[in-house]
C-alpha cells in the first residue's frame, strides 16, 4: 500500500524578504561595494564641513549651521595620533556634546493636536478602512512619545494586506496642530491558503465486498482578504474525495462591529459517508432502503450500501455567525452560533459488530432523515508563540466549548468540551523541545462527526478536513490494546513530545528550515467503556491506548510556511 | 516490538540530519578597519556609521516621530565566543516639526545625554559617529592580554523589541487559525500559515567588524 499526503500552505504573492533578512545578512544596509566609494574608515566630517553633504531629502529642514562650539582637547589629540596607526588619517576629535552639558529643552516632551489622517499609496483599501486604526479624533492631543502611535503601524501591518506602512507626521493648517500621514504600500491580498492531496483507505466500493480500496482526495482553501478593499475576507475552501466532497465559505470583517468585535459568518456544506465497525466483522441487516419513487427513476443504491458495510451516507448543510475579541495582546476569545441541517441519505436499518469477543449492535448516533443541530461555540484561545509556524518558544492554550441544547432547538442535545495546551521550549544548543497536552470529552447525544476520532488524534491516518471522515480506518494499536475497537467516540486525551532541530536559518529563500520528531501516546473510548471493560481483553490490554509519531520537515520560506510530515506514508507500511 | 522499528529508523534520521551550526554568519560580516587607540589598558574606538543614512533614514528622521538609532560595540577575542566587553549607545530622534528642530536625546552605557540640533548632518555626528569611546574596563581585557581580540558594531535602525515582533506574527496567523479546514492545527502533520516578511527585528541592520589587535 502506498499512499501520499501533501498538505501545504503557500501564499501567491512573494514578498521579498527584507527586515528579518536583512538581519541576518551580515553587511545589510551597507551601500553597495559598486556604487559607494567611501573609504573604509571615516571618523566623521568636521563640524561645519558636515553641512556641505549633499541633503538626503529635498524636505530636510534649512542647516542653520551648527549649534554647538567644536571642542579639541590635549587627549583628544593624543588619542588621535595613536589612532593613527590605525586610520591613516589621524583627525580624531571628541564629540562636542558628549563633553558639553545637557540641553533641557532637548527633553521635553512634544504634543500636538491632531488633525486629521491622510493616507497615502492606497490603490486598492478604502481610506476610512485604514483609518479606523488610528485611535484619535480631531482635537485630541498626540504625544509623539506614545506607544499607541507606533502601534498603528503594526495593527496595519498585521492585517496581512500591506507589504510597509510608515507613519509620519507634517504641520497642519494651524501652528501646533499635525496631520497623521499613513503611507501604506499594498501587496496581493489573494492567498492560498491550504492545498490538500493525497491516498485514503475506504470501504467498500465493489458490490458483494467489503475489501477497502485506496482512493484518491483533494483539496484547495483560497481567500481574499481584503475584499474589495474593505478589509474584510472572503474564503472559499473545498475537499473532493471520490464518494464524499465538503464546501466552506467564509466572510470575516474584523472591525465591523466596533471597539475591536470582529464578525464572522460561514456558509458549508458536504456529502459524506461514515464507515461504523470494523472492516470484516459487521453484520449488517439491510443495506439499502431506497424509496420506490428513486428506484423508479433507475438510481441504485451506493457501492458501499451494496457491499453492506455499515455505511451512513449524508448531506449536512449549515451557517454559522459570531464574533471574536482581543481580551490582551495574547488572549482572546470567539463566540458563535452554527445551525446545521443533516439529512441522512442511506442508513443500514440495524448493524451489529464484534467489539471484543462480544457481538454489539451499532449505534449510528444519527437521526433518519432530516435532524438540526443548533449549537453555541465558545472559543479561548491564549497564544504566546514566537512565530505562529516554526516556534521556538512560547505556549499555545485553546479552549473550545460547544453546546446544543435543546433550548437552541436542536433535535440532538449535547456539550462537547476539549481543550489543548503546547509549551515550545528552546535548549541550550539550539534545538527545540516541546510538550503537548489535549483532552476532550462529549456529553449527552451528540452527532457522530461531533464525536472524537482516531484520526484527530494519530499522525498515522489522514485527519478529517472539513469534518470529512476520508479514511475509514482504525488506530494502527501498536501496543495491542482494546484502542483497536475504537474510532469516533467521546472521551479522547494525547500527550506527545516533539523534538526539532533547525537545520538552516538566514537564506533569502528558505529563512527557516527545520526538522522535526514527534511521539506521543493517546487514548480514544466511550465513556461507557471506562466503566465496563471491553470483554476478551485483560490485563494492560483493557487501556485503550495506542502510540503516534510523526516526522517531517518545515520551512519557512518566501512564498509562506511549509510543513510536511512522513507519518501518514508510514501508517501504510503493512507491518505498521 | 517490530511494530515500533519505524520510530526507532525515524529517530536515528533526524539524529543524523543534526549539524552543528557553527557561528559561521560571524565570518561573513563585512570587516572595516576601526580607529582603535589603547589608553590604560582600554581600547577607544573611533568610527563613523553613516553608512546606516540613507534618503529613507532622512525621511524618517523627519517624520515628527520618535525614531531610534541604537550602536551595539563589543569586543570579541579571536579564538573564543564569549565577548569580552560591550558598549551601547541608544539615540532617540524627534523632529519638532513647527520648531523646526531635532531633539536628540542619547544613552551612552548609562550616561544620558539630552541635545537639540538643527541638520541632519549633526543627527548623524551624535548618534552614528563614534570617537574615543572606550569599550569596557581595564580588568575586561585582563585575561585576554596578549590575545588577539576584534570589534563587532551593529547598528540598528528602530529595532523592535520580540514581543511586539512575536505579537505581529500571531495577528497574520489568525485568519487562518479560525478555520476549520485541516482543524487538527494541534495534531496533524502541518501547519498552515502565512508570516508577513516585513517583520523583521529592526527596520535596517547594519553590521561591521574590525581586524584583530593585539590586547597590550
Amino acid at each position: 500500500m502506498r499512499r501520499l499526503h501533501v498538505l501545504c500552505s503557500l501564499l501567491i504573492a512573494c514578498t521579498p524578504a527584507l527586515a528579518l533578512a536583512q538581519a541576518a545578512a551580515p553587511d545589510a544596509g551597507a551601500p553597495d561595494a559598486g556604487a559607494s566609494p567611501e573609504p573604509d574608515v571615516d571618523v566623521g566630517e568636521p563640524r561645519g564641513t558636515g553641512e556641505s553633504e549633499t541633503p538626503d531629502s529635498p524636505t530636510e529642514p534649512p542647516t542653520t549651521g551648527t549649534s554647538q562650539a567644536r571642542t579639541r582637547t590635549d587627549a583628544n589629540d593624543d588619542a588621535s595620533n595613536d589612532a593613527g596607526n590605525d586610520l591613516g588619517a589621524p583627525v580624531l576629535e571628541l564629540p562636542p556634546d558628549e563633553s558639553a552639558g545637557d540641553d533641557p529643552s532637548a527633553t521635553a516632551t512634544i504634543r500636538y493636536f491632531f488633525e486629521r489622517v491622510r493616507v497615502t499609496g492606497n490603490d486598492k483599501t478604502s481610506r476610512d478602512v485604514i483609518a479606523r486604526y488610528v485611535p484619535l479624533q480631531r482635537g485630541d492631543v498626540l504625544d509623539v512619545n506614545d506607544p499607541s502611535i507606533e502601534t498603528i503601524r503594526f495593527r496595519l501591518i498585521g492585517t496581512g494586506w500591506f507589504s510597509d506602512v510608515r507613519l509620519s507626521l507634517e504641520r497642519g493648517t494651524r501652528r501646533g496642530w499635525v496631520v497623521l500621514v499613513v503611507e501604506v504600500r499594498e501587496r496581493n491580498t489573494i492567498v492560498v491558503q491550504q492545498v490538500i492531496g493525497g491516498l485514503s483507505r475506504v470501504v467498500g466500493s465493489r458490490a458483494g465486498s467489503t475489501d477497502d480500496t485506496v482512493e484518491p482526495y483533494a483539496g484547495l482553501g483560497i481567500a481574499e482578504t481584503n475584499l474589495l478593499g474593505l478589509g474584510s475576507t472572503l474564503g472559499v475552501q473545498a475537499v473532493v474525495a471520490t464518494s464524499q466532497y465538503g464546501g466552506d465559505l467564509r466572510y470575516l470583517d474584523p472591525m465591523l462591529l466596533g471597539h475591536g468585535f470582529e464578525l464572522s459568518t460561514r456558509l458549508f456544506h458536504n456529502r459524506a459517508q461514515e464507515f461504523f465497525g470494523k472492516e470484516d466483522e459487521n453484520i449488517v441487516s439491510i443495506g439499502c432502503n431506497l424509496p420506490p419513487e428513486a428506484i423508479d427513476r433507475g438510481e441504485e443504491c451506493p457501492q458501499p450500501v451494496l457491499a453492506k458495510a455499515a455505511v451512513v451516507i449524508y448531506r449536512r448543510t449549515g451557517f454559522s455567525v459570531g464574533t471574536g475579541h482581543d481580551i490582551s495582546g495574547a488572549l482572546r476569545y470567539t463566540l458563535d452560533w452554527q445551525g446545521e441541517l443533516v439529512n441522512v441519505l442511506h442508513k443500514p436499518d440495524a448493524a451489529s459488530r464484534l467489539r471484543g469477543s462480544a457481538t454489539v449492535p451499532i449505534d449510528f448516533r444519527i437521526d433518519d432523515g432530516h435532524s438540526l443541530v443548533s449549537s453555541l461555540q465558545l472559543g479561548l484561545i491564549y497564544d504566546r508563540r514566537d512565530h505562529p509556524g516554526l516556534t521556538r518558544r512560547g505556549q499555545l492554550f485553546s479552549f473550545r466549548a460547544i453546546a446544543a441544547p435543546g433550548l437552541l432547538g436542536s433535535d440532538y442535545d449535547f456539550t462537547r468540551l476539549e481543550f489543548s495546551l503546547r509549551h515550545w521550549q528552546p535548549l541550550p544548543w539550539g534545538h527545540v523541545v516541546s510538550f503537548g497536552l489535549f483532552a476532550g470529552s462529549v456529553f449527552g447525544r451528540a452527532p457522530f462527526f461531533y464525536h472524537f476520532y482516531a484520526s484527530d488524534l494519530s499522525d498515522l491516518i489522514p485527519s478529517r478536513v472539513l469534518d470529512l471522515n476520508l479514511d475509514h480506518r482504525a488506530p494502527h494499536n501498536l501496543l495491542g490494546t482494546s484502542i483497536g475497537e475504537m474510532r469516533a467516540e467521546e472521551l479522547a486525551a494525547r500527550f506527545d513530545i516533539e523534538y526539532a532541530l533547525p537545520l538552516s536559518s538566514g537564506g533569502d529563500e528558505i529563512r527557516l528550515f527545520d526538522a522535526y520528531v514527534r511521539a506521543g501516546i493517546y487514548t480514544l473510548a466511550n465513556r461507557d467503556d471506562v466503566r465496563v471493560a471491553i470483554p476478551g481483553y485483560d490485563g494492560f490490554e483493557r487501556l485503550p491506548v495506542d502510540l503516534t509519531f510523526d516526522i517531517g520537515v518545515r520551512a519557512d520560506t518566501s512564498v509562506g510556511v511549509f510543513s510536511v510530515g512522513f507519518s501518514t506514508l508510514i501508517g501504510f507500511l503493512p507491518n505498521l | 516490538m517490530r511494530r515500533l522499528a519505524p520510530i526507532v529508523l525515524a529517530v536515528a534520521l533526524l539524529a543524523s540530519l543534526h549539524t552543528p551550526r557553527a557561528h559561521s554568519q560571524q565570518s561573513n560580516v563585512r570587516q572595516r578597519t576601526l580607529g582603535v587607540f589603547w589608553r590604560d589598558a582600554i581600547p577607544h574606538l573611533s568610527f563613523s556609521a553613516r553608512d546606516l543614512s540613507r534618503p529613507s533614514l532622512t525621511k524618517k528622521l523627519m517624520s515628527g516621530l520618535p525614531q531610534t538609532l541604537v550602536m551595539h560595540v563589543v569586543a570579541y577575542p579571536e579564538r573564543r565566543r564569549e565577548p569580552v566587553a560591550l558598549s551601547t549607545t541608544s539615540c532617540r530622534v524627534v523632529y519638532d516639526l513647527w520648531e523646526e528642530v531635532f531633539r536628540v536625546h542619547r544613552d551612552i552605557d548609562g550616561l544620558e545625554r539630552a541635545s537639540t540640533v538643527r541638520t541632519i548632518p549633526e543627527v548623524h555626528e551624535l548618534c552614528l559617529v563614534v570617537r574615543n569611546r572606550p569599550i569596557g574596563r581595564a580588568e575586561d581585557y585582563a585575561a585576554v592580554q596578549g590575545e588577539t581580540v576584534y570589534f563587532a558594531v551593529a547598528v540598528e535602525q528602530n529595532p523592535i523589541s520580540r514581543g511586539t515582533v512575536e505579537r505581529i506574527r500571531r495577528w497574520l496567523s489568525r485568519p487562518h487559525q479560525s478555520g476549520t479546514m485541516g482543524g487538527d492545527a494541534f495534531f496533524g502533520s502541518f501547519v498552515s500559515v502565512f508570516v508577513n516578511r516585513q517583520i523583521g527585528t529592526a527596520e535596517r541592520i547594519l553590521q561591521l567588524r574590525s581586524p584583530g589587535h593585539v590586547v597590550p
